[in-house]
């Protein structure tokens, strides 16, 4: 990634009086004058720092693969006992037919609705089902039309794999080469292995990835912030379930178009391995205080998917934005998490809160069990941490790029950002009877931001 | 009609230059916090757009009064 600045930072900086010094950065008038270099969209901010390794380190001696079993939603019975998951089902239950009779807003009908249809595209998936089959749905192979496959350089491939990701719908895109360790041990009671095969498949006992599958394309998708400030309720749940049915779109086309051009793709959203650790490595964004990606662009407020290939391709780094400083002195979404699931410690660590947590990185570990207790008590989900992040704004005015490259440049100034957001009324509820009201532009959200 | 009488002038008064500094600094400011209070109401973010609205309007007001102030002082200066 380049440091050059795009049009409308420039405009932005130059009206906020650091135009001269933001100019330094463009290396030539003609550079200047067009506005960075020709594949200007897909780079990230130019206070975004490229690393050669993950600001978070990881262990190597005790980092394995994951078996999602052990995940808060395979097991959370198993957490927090019988007992407690049968009381809170029981809540669960009289909550939601208690909100139906008060008609209360964000829980009515017309609001429950809404947040299921927006699942509906996300549950025709699964692991190598539907939209993620693992082989070809209707594209045609290069055989077929009579040419050799693909055969342009990585960088050729790379360009053109970001910008069919975007066309399908990725907000960002970024490629690394495949860490093995991110891919779970198992899926459906079914041992995951690499083998030395042409195309992926699973029988009775196995799930076969190719040994070519070297490169994993890692894909975030907006959510809605009008949505997810209606939190807790089903207009914000709605955001994440339109959030996964659009991943699952956006993996089925592009493996869709993988395969057209000749390779394999295995296509996977939650599935199949850690979407986070895969943005992380391909330079989406860092490791916050939720444990979970925030990007620079978007925050918290993503969606992530990825696709495994044997497509050679250019890898993107891992990138620094000034987060891990940030995130040691905000705790916004520590101090506003209703069931206090976040981590309040300073610093980082490798110390897991418990079994669904994969040891051997470094990260702030969550109490998943509890955040997913409070689920079930507020009957439709959750996102408050996604809201209060300071890192998710709708850059509709200039200030949030400004505090936001500052922020990355100057982390002395981070303290003094998280009081004024506080101060501004970031992330505060919103009124979900006023979202039917809103005039959204499409899936709600701006597919312009970030990309101008 | 006189040759003068076809043309508008624009007198500019003289101004040393931390003046001129000082007035651009304010402009800069009042547009910057009229950049974000539109942007804070387009966003719905309806307490930063009071919050920038009120320093926007604060600004432009204390600036008009500088400004009204040194015309009325120079007015007495010239009577005296």
């Amino acid at each position: 990634m380049s440091n050059k600045i795009r049009r409308r930072d420039f405009l932005k900086y130059s009206l906020a009086g650091g135009g001269a010094a933001i100019a330094g950065r463009f290396s030539s008038p003609l550079d200047l004058a067009r506005g960075g270099d020709e594949k200007e969209g897909f780079e990230h901010p130019w206070w975004v720092k490229e690393l050669d390794k993950p600001v978070l380190p990881i262990d190597d001696t005790v980092y394995k693969r994951f078996d999602p079993e052990k995940n808060v939603f395979g097991s959370f019975v198993k957490y927090v006992g019988i007992e407690r998951a049968m009381k809170l089902r029981k809540i669960n239950r009289e909550r939601t037919a208690k909100y139906f009779q008060e008609k209360r807003p964000g829980y009515r009908l017309e609001d429950r609705a809404l947040a299921d249809a927006a699942w509906v595209l996300s549950n025709t998936g699964g692991l190598n089902r539907g939209l993620r089959s693992w082989t070809r749905l209707f594209a045609r192979r290069p055989e077929e039309r009579g040419v050799e496959k693909y055969q342009g350089s990585p960088e050729e491939a790379a360009q053109l794999v970001k910008a069919a990701a975007r066309f399908f719908g990725a907000a960002t895109v970024g490629i690394t080469k495949l860490d093995r360790r991110h891919i779970y041990a198992r899926e459906r009671g079914k041992e995951i292995v690499f083998k030395k095969v042409d195309e992926p498949y699973e029988d009775d006992k196995k799930i076969v990835i190719p040994d070519k599958c070297k490169y994993a394309i890692a894909l975030s998708v907006q959510m809605s912030l009008d949505n997810l400030h209606c939190y807790p309720t089903a207009i914000s749940s709605a955001a994440s379930s339109l959030g996964y049915s659009r991943c699952e779109f956006l993996v089925g086309a592009l493996a869709e178009f993988i395969r057209g051009l000749g390779y394999v793709a295995i296509p996977s959203v939650n599935d199949l391995g850690s979407s986070v650790a895969i943005a992380v490595d391909a330079g989406l964004g860092e490791l916050g205080r939720t444990n979970r990606l925030i990007t620079p662009e978007y925050g918290p407020a993503v969606r992530l998917a990825k696709v495994i290939t044997d497509l050679p391709m250019a890898c993107d780094k891992p990138i620094s934005f000034g987060l891990l400083e940030f995130c040691k002195v905000c705790k916004r979404c520590a101090e506003a998490c209703p069931s206090k699931a976040l981590s309040f410690k300073d610093e980082p660590d490798f110390e897991v809160q418990g079994e669904w947590n994969n040891p051997g990185h470094q990260a702030w570990f969550e109490n998943a069990p509890e955040c997913l207790a409070y689920w079930q008590e507020s009957t439709s989900g959750c996102s408050i941490c996604l809201v209060v992040c300071p890192w998710a704004k709708k850059d509709k005015t200039m200030i949030h790029s400004i505090v936001k490259a500052s922020s990355a440049k100057f982390s002395s100034l981070d303290r003094f950002y998280t009081f004024m957001d506080r101060a501004f009324g970031y992330g505060e509820k919103r009124d979900p009877a006023k979202w039917w009201y809103l005039d959204l532009p499409e899936y709600g959200i701006d597919t312009t931001m970030g990309k101008e | 009609m006189k040759k003068e009488d076809s043309y508008l002038t624009i007198r500019i008064r003289k101004r040393p230059w931390y003046a001129w500094l000082f007035w651009i600094g304010w402009l800069l400011f009042v547009l910057f916090w009229l950049e974000v209070a539109v942007g804070s109401f387009k966003e719905y973010e309806y307490r930063a757009f009071y919050i920038s609205l009120a320093v926007f309007l604060i600004t432009l007001i204390g600036g008009i009064l500088v400004w009204l102030w040194g015309i009325i002082k120079r007015g007495r200066m010239s009577l005296s």
